[in-house]
């Protein structure tokens, strides 16, 4: 067991658990994006950074990658926290400024307009269908494509994957609802914006389905 | 081919005196020491018995023989030796912590880190292909005190060189026994194999280093786990870069406490800078920690060339920070270097003159790190993305009140919040710039001037009437035919063509007739 | 007759004679195999535009014999027709390489369907390899670029950590990496697409678009940036006429920028193909050039 405090609390947990799961079954609010309790977290999105303070030393740690420690100490909600809080929502948000989850966090946590010329991507990159596609349907029809602010989410060469097998896991656990599960004819799009593709029948039900 | 050392032989020669000079006599080697490099231009690098011929492979036997792997560690911890790469943790502890994990599968790994990514360093490079045995040794050395069976040295594909000279190092130190199974007699087997890097700055940090040798993209991860406890391939894993690992057979041939009685009381040892830019004795140099930037850019760079002004020292690459000259007596350590806003990194120091403008410099690291930036969080990649668009605005003269500032606070939570280190560092170039150079930012998106004379869109060529003797060397270089005027008339620059591209100015300066006649307003 | 022919694999006398009679009546020249040996010599002695598996093939695995096909011919459509189909199977054979899996009761019309759609997509693919072969481009369907492919890999003894090093000899050796060469690396080394795909994007030294016989690297480390290695760069893309990142149209040249090339007291410095060339001037640009052919 591991002993520790968050915010006026102590709270007791079991080894290996994250600051952020400790923080939830306590009650205690901490933002998240591409954090999902089925998948394995990566610690991308950096909204749920809080300060630990441990033998002396004090600095900030996404929650969701960090395992609460005996004897240490967070504080979810510092002035500097929300600080850091605050530019890096802005900075989704001028990505994003069409995505719902963003504008309601923002409502949440106070944060209004950005003040940087807004794009209008509808993927946040937080990665949340690519690690869902590989974890746990096991087909891996999607991954990171480019690097730095040219990254995207794609199948291989942006054309529909033969490794897809229409489940539509990626659109029920975006964050952002940039895939939609539409029942469809025998011809719809797959994966954002790539060509037409024929789609596949399911299985089970006999129905044709395909995100888009 | 023709590699770059090639080049720097054709250089002009010392003046003909009656004697040789002594290197000890040349203001650039006086007061440098050299251990890391102690065999540069000494011997053939792809001649292993050279290296034996001055005394190399001579600390691998004590290693393996005369002392315990628990001996070895501990020789490194009390010379104090800190990681040469960047962050300069304590190598003897860092080995420690490996020695100490248990691996499930029973593998170990060690691994040289030569994805030596800082623009105006090649240290890296230098040592690989100068001394690659020197490397070699020190991760034998480093392999048994940490129990570990397998090596990687992961060398920059933009290194053909060093990959070529540290594969042949690997064949040669096999022959010999010197790698390998039952390496002397000893029963301890280690095997080193070649990694060439993708090209992708980000290698450097080590979790997308190893992300990179099992084959990956190079994108960081959390840690911990750490390296020491889970690395390649789930095992424990020690990554030291180059010059670190060349430095370990002169520690445990003469001891830690030798070693540590070389440099200041927290950093130790000695530092290989690569000295470039504006300064008159360009290259590698290895001098004891705490030696001041003065005695460094001054008594060994030879100063600034051309009877220009100095004006910073740009020092740890685009993670670094710039060092102003009022702080020109400060002593190079880890510690005073992070005091003034910037880090060792790997050594680069560049010298910068009145005609480097701070803001552009900035922009340069800035858009480098926006390139390099591998996307995963959130931070880096839109962060840095929104200061280079910040910083553009500035030098292109589109700069608005309260700019600095939204750089300063973008700057605070790249910083505290970015995954990896080359997150939580890319600020600081912009940071030392705002804090030594705020004047020269005011100046831009106040008075929309750059008083470098470098950002384009606020400064014009004029021709100096009275200097141009009309020699036409201008107009034959204009690509844009801006520059008109018949032949020894003076010459006249059409504002609205030019394209700002300094060739006139370039070719007035060094190879005119008259020369200087065309300046920068 | 339509002109394609489909090979069907399958040892049931009464599967072979229905799935024949619906093909035949739509058009296809159907051949079929009882036994895997029989199918893989159809294989490889004809030409063939889909291939439909059925489970009930003595002594082989149905899965196996998908993965095994795919890897000759990825290109190739595989339907897999299912006696005893289940979910599982069917996601399983996605995964090996199948376009399609059917249960083998499912109507006439749709195994039509299904059929047209897989020879649809093999067309697309078709047009695309034309399409590179009339550009003049290193083309994957020269036997000799697969072969050398292999080679490279089993320098790296075929393992999937040294994806890196393989792509990277590739590159060399082709000038870029094309979607087949990817394509037949990752099938393999057994790593799947996606990934090789984010590796092959995610570093600067891979190009998936031709590369020129020659590269030009200007070098925009801090001391060429600070000793005028941006005008450096400026001049070489008027003097080739083409930006950063693009290839001259005779593909002469490639030009791109690069960060530190290790040569800092050679500032500016660019590099073409391994031989540097410090301290230039734009001046001296364009007969550098005129030394590569």
């Amino acid at each position: 067991m591991v002993s520790f405090r968050m915010n006026r609390r102590t709270l007791k947990v079991e080894d290996g658990t994250t600051v952020l799961e400790a923080a939830r079954d306590a009650g205690i609010y901490i933002p998240t994006l591409c954090y999902h309790p089925a998948l394995e977290s990566v610690g991308a999105c950096r909204l749920c950074m809080v300060e630990l303070s441990h033998r002396g030393r004090t600095g900030h740690v996404a929650a969701c990658v960090t395992p609460a420690v005996d004897g240490s100490t967070v504080k979810t909600d510092t002035p500097a926290v929300k600080r850091i809080r605050k530019t890096v929502l802005e900075l989704l948000i001028a990505r994003c400024p069409e995505v719902a989850i963003l504008r309601e966090l923002g409502e949440r946590l106070g944060v209004g307009e950005p003040p940087y010329p807004l794009e209008n991507e509808a993927c946040l990159l937080c990665g949340i269908c690519v690690r869902a596609c590989r974890e746990i349907v096991g087909a891996e029809a999607i991954g990171f494509a480019e690097r730095g602010a040219a990254s995207e989410v794609l199948p291989p060469f942006a054309v529909p994957s033969a490794r897809c097998i229409s489940c539509g896991t990626c659109t029920t656990v975006c964050p952002a609802r940039t895939f939609e599960l539409s029942k469809v004819d025998a011809v719809g799009t797959m994966h954002g914006d790539s060509d037409d593709v024929r789609t596949r029948k399911c299985v089970v039900c006999d129905e044709h389905y395909t995100s888009s | 081919m023709k590699s770059p050392s090639d080049r720097t032989s054709s250089r002009k020669s010392l003046p003909e005196t009656d004697v040789c000079p002594e290197l000890a006599s040349l203001g650039f080697f006086k007061s440098q020491r050299l251990l890391a490099l102690r065999h540069r231009g000494l011997l053939n690098p792809e001649e292993i018995d050279e290296y034996i011929a001055l005394g190399g492979y001579a600390a691998l036997p004590k290693a393996l023989f005369d002392m315990t792997p628990e001996e070895i560690v501990d020789e490194v911890k009390t010379s104090g030796l800190r990681g040469r790469g960047g962050a300069g943790f304590p190598t003897g502890i860092k080995w420690e912590l490996a020695r100490n994990a248990e691996s499930k599968s029973g593998s170990k790994y060690v691994v040289c880190n030569a994805d030596e990514g800082d623009p105006g360093a090649f240290m890296d490079r230098s040592l690989l292909e100068a001394d690659p045995h020197a490397v070699l040794e020190g991760m034998v050395i480093g392999a048994r005190a940490m129990g570990a069976s397998e090596g990687f040295v992961y060398v920059r594909d933009e290194y053909p060189h060093a990959v070529r000279m540290i594969t042949r190092a690997i064949e040669q130190a096999e022959d010999y026994g010197l790698l390998g199974s039952d390496i002397l007699g000893s029963d301890f087997d280690f095997r080193v194999s070649v990694v060439r890097g993708g090209g992708a700055f980000v290698c450097g940090e080590e979790t997308a280093l190893m992300a990179s040798i099992e084959g990956r993209e190079g994108r960081p991860r959390p840690r911990p786990p750490y390296p020491s406890q889970s690395g390649l391939w789930g095992c424990p894993t020690n990554i030291n870069n180059v010059e670190t690992w060349a430095n370990i057979p002169c520690i445990v041939e003469r001891g830690g406490e030798w070693y540590s009685g070389i440099g200041t009381k927290e950093s130790k040892g000695t530092k290989i800078f690569s000295l470039v830019g504006k300064v008159v004795n360009t290259g590698l140099i290895e001098v004891p920690m705490g030696m001041t930037l003065r005695e460094i850019v001054f008594d060994i760079g030879g100063g600034v060339p051309r009877g220009r002004k100095f004006k910073a020292v740009q020092s740890g690459g685009p993670s670094g920070g710039c060092i102003p000259e009022s702080l020109i007596d400060l002593p190079v350590d880890y510690e005073e270097l992070a005091k003034a806003g910037a880090i060792m990194g790997s050594g680069g120091l560049i010298v910068m003159d009145e005609d480097t403008c701070m803001v552009d410099l900035a922009r340069y690291f800035v858009s480098f790190l926006e390139e390099e930036s591998c996307g995963k969080c959130v931070p880096c990649r839109e962060g840095i993305k929104r200061m280079r668009e910040i910083l553009t605005d500035i030098v292109e003269a589109r700069g608005k009140e309260g700019d600095i500032e939204r750089l300063e606070e973008l700057a605070y939570a790249i910083k505290e919040a970015s995954l990896c280190g080359l997150g939580k560092t890319a600020p600081n170039p912009v940071l030392t710039t705002i804090r030594y150079f705020r004047d020269e930012y005011e100046s831009h998106v106040l008075h929309k001037r750059c008083p470098a004379k470098v950002c384009k869109a606020m400064i014009v060529y004029r021709v100096v009437p009275e200097r141009c003797t009309g020699c036409q060397r201008c107009v034959q270089v204009c690509p844009v035919n801006a520059i008109s005027g018949p032949r020894s008339q003076p010459h006249n620059v059409d504002l609205d063509k030019c394209i700002k591209c300094g060739a006139c100015y370039e070719i007035c300066k060094f190879d005119a007739i008259a020369g200087d006649a065309i300046y920068i307003e | 007759m339509n002109g394609l022919t489909i090979l069907l694999g399958t040892a049931s006398a009464e599967v072979k004679a229905k799935l024949s009679g619906v093909l035949q009546g739509e058009g296809y020249d159907v051949d079929s195999a009882g036994l895997a040996p029989d199918l893989f010599a159809r294989l490889g002695e004809r030409t063939l535009d889909l291939v439909l598996l059925s489970d009930d093939l003595a002594e082989t695995n149905v899965l196996d014999l998908t993965t095994r096909i795919h890897d000759l011919h990825p290109k190739l459509p595989i339907v897999v027709v299912a006696t005893e189909p289940s979910v599982r199977d069917a996601v399983e054979a996605i995964k090996h390489g199948a376009y399609y899996y059917l249960e083998a009761s499912i109507p006439d019309s749709d195994l039509l369907d299904v059929i047209a759609g897989a020879l649809e997509l093999e067309l697309e693919l078709i047009e695309e390899a034309e399409h590179r072969r009339a550009r003049r481009l290193v083309s994957f369907e020269d036997l000799e670029s697969i072969e050398a492919i292999d080679s490279i890999m089993r320098r790296h003894d075929f393992a999937s950590s040294r994806l890196v090093g393989v792509l990277q000899d590739i590159q060399k050796e082709m000038r870029y990496l094309t979607h087949d060469a990817l394509r037949h690396v990752a099938g393999r080394l057994g790593i799947p697409l996606p990934r090789v795909y984010s590796v092959a994007t995610f570093y600067k030294s891979f190009s998936l678009k031709p590369r020129g016989r020659h590269t030009v690297s200007v070098c925009l480390g801090t001391a060429c940036h600070v000793s005028g290695g941006v005008g450096i760069l400026e001049k070489l893309e008027r003097e080739l006429g083409i930006k950063a990142g693009e290839t001259t149209f005779d593909e002469r040249f490639s030009l791109e920028s690069v960060r530190c090339v290790g040569c800092c007291g050679l500032a500016p410095v660019f590099v073409v193909d391994e031989d540097f060339h410090g301290k230039v001037t734009q001046e001296e640009i364009a007969s550098i050039l005129e030394n590569y052919e």
